[in-house]
């Protein structure tokens, strides 16, 4: 078949048509309108292929599809009956997704023929660090690292899901309903749940919350004792949100819970809102600062006929709080908590 | 859903994996299929977004639509054996997921075109490439060139329009510039024509 269709030039009817259906602009009559002059009009066919196709390269000049793969390999020695033998597990993930730069590429050939160099000088490092730990000498005691706050199962990974039918629990979230616990709360293998349309943002799991659900952690440091409330206490809470249907906002909050169920009685020391404004994954950052006096109103009182008193939360164990309190599901994944400022 | 999404998909990586003697084991057969995989896709990326394109009309739903492409071809493609089998088999999975993505979608009310004339239409789409005599870097190359030559707030309204949220950010920028939809999409449109001469002229530069 020949046909002299590279440059077909529209009319003004088609030129318009064109350009609505590239921004998805067509109502339904102009819809019909052009569907009817591609099916008579090989020249209308011809043009709007043509310009379809230039709009896919436009589109992937400006915004490029992201392609990244990343390599891990854990690399075990072991005496055999012939020497040493290694094995080797290799981990390779392939990411395809909206991109804000080049296509990157990790693995490098030339790595892999040094391999055997970069082992030999491996051990010999390791031989070297292994004989400077163990010479006699007295060394200074070191010093103690400052306590950090952590999150506990910050990753929502602490349950493995694999043997459970439909990769969703909604009991399973360790660490994460502490004193108060929503039972509409799950933890679902993002991948089976979702039946491979989304991935989790790190492992395999992530906590997916229904409207009215919470999440609730008694923060500790490192070395176990609790954060406690303090003016100037400034906590950042990193982390990824999924949602469905934007806007969407959840709330964060560090909260003193004087009570649990069947009498909850919170106090905010502080909150902040995360908005959310398109669906997908996202990632957030939110600072949660206390500020000024202490003294707080309950923030929630299951039974607000109870009279409850204004309380000083100065010195009291904080928790850490993220409740999602409109319709819609999300799910929450990879969280990151750190202090911004020395108390 | 919309296309912001990662897509992830591991290889090869399900657990303990080679174990050799004294030397460690190769590597070399996933890293030629990645290498291949990254080639072949990177040169084809734009023919199937123009193919799904036609069935699918809405960008946020051919980004989701060529991720899940993506996907199979790599975990099921023929392609490993044979490169020049990449197209025809990511073409084959671009049209099977279109059409699914298309039934999926018809209680949105998003207008597109019937899967009949979408079919036609996909099909002159690859007519058309296979017809072309630049080989497709030599065209985006092109296409780079002629974006860096025009002007910056003309560039910032092309990366709001092919942004994922192409109606959102292009609402932001009318009430930020002052202008009405309907002038900003005008503006798009004088810009994409001009692109596709600067292109044009780019690669038939005595004409």
């Amino acid at each position: 078949m020949t046909r002299d269709l590279t440059n077909p030039s529209p009319d003004a009817e088609l030129a318009d048509l064109v350009s609505k259906y590239l921004d998805n602009r067509l109502d339904a009559p102009e819809s019909e309108r052009l569907e009817a002059r591609i099916r008579q009009e090989p020249e209308a066919l011809a043009y709007l292929a043509k310009r379809l196709r230039f709009e896919a390269k436009l589109r992937e000049s400006i915004n490029p599809q992201r392609m990244e793969v990343t390599e891990s390999r854990r690399m075990i020695m072991e005496p055999g009956a012939d020497g040493p033998e290694w094995s080797v597990e290799q981990q390779r993930s392939v990411h395809i997704g909206r991109p804000s730069e080049a296509l990157t590429l990790d693995v490098s050939r030339l790595r892999n023929r040094r391999n055997r160099l970069l082992l030999a000088v491996a051990i010999l490092l390791a031989a070297l660090a292994t004989g400077w730990f163990l010479w006699p000498r007295k060394l200074p005691p070191p010093p103690a690292a400052p306590s950090s706050v952590v999150l506990r199962n910050a990753d929502f990974e602490s349950t493995d899901l694999s043997l459970t039918p439909q990769g969703l629990t909604s009991s399973a979230l360790e660490d994460w309903q502490d004193v108060i616990a929503c039972p509409d709360v799950g933890l679902v293998e993002v991948n089976r749940y979702s039946n491979g349309r989304i991935f989790a943002k790190s492992g395999k799991n992530a906590a997916l919350l229904r409207q009215g659900c919470y999440l609730t952690q008694r923060l500790l440091l490192s070395d176990g004792s609790p954060v406690r409330a303090a003016d100037g206490l400034s906590l950042r809470l990193s982390g990824w949100i999924w949602i469905d249907s934007p806007p969407h906002t959840i709330e964060a909050a560090l909260r003193v819970i004087a009570s649990g169920r069947p009498t909850i009685i919170q106090y905010d020391a502080c909150m902040a809102p995360i908005t959310l404004s398109k669906a997908g994954w996202q990632s957030f950052t939110i600072d949660l600062t206390i500020q000024g006096s202490l003294m707080r109103e309950p923030s929630w009182l299951e039974h607000p006929e109870h009279a409850v008193p204004v309380l000083d939360l100065n010195g009291r164990e904080l928790f850490l709080s993220i409740d999602s309190r409109l319709p819609g599901t999300i799910l929450l994944d990879a969280l990151n908590i750190e202090e911004l400022r020395e108390r | 859903m919309a296309a912001s999404h990662l897509l992830r998909f591991e290889n090869g990586g399900n657990g303990l994996s080679q174990r050799g003697g004294a030397e460690l084991p190769a590597l070399a057969e996933t890293e030629r299929k990645q290498l291949v995989f990254t080639q072949q896709w990177t040169q084809h990326q734009a023919t199937l977004r123009a193919y799904l394109a036609s069935f699918l009309g809405n960008s946020m739903m051919v980004d989701d639509a060529l991720q899940e492409v993506a996907l199979v071809v790599w975990q099921k493609g023929p392609w490993e054996v044979d490169p020049s089998e990449f197209l025809a088999y990511s073409l084959a999975c671009a049209r099977r997921t279109a059409l699914a993505a298309s039934r999926k979608q018809g209680d949105i009310r998003l207008v597109m075109l019937s899967p009949e004339a979408a079919t036609l239409l996909a099909d002159e789409v690859v007519f058309q490439e296979q017809q072309e005599n630049a080989a497709p870097n030599e065209l985006m190359g092109a296409l780079r060139k002629c974006l860096e030559k025009i002007k910056p707030e003309h560039r910032e309204l092309l990366e709001s329009r092919y942004s994922g949220e192409s109606r959102g950010e292009l609402q932001l920028t009318s009430k930020r510039v002052g202008k009405s939809m309907d002038s900003l999409y005008k503006t798009l449109e004088r810009l994409r024509e001009r692109l596709r001469a600067c292109v044009e002229r780019g690669q038939n530069p005595t004409e």
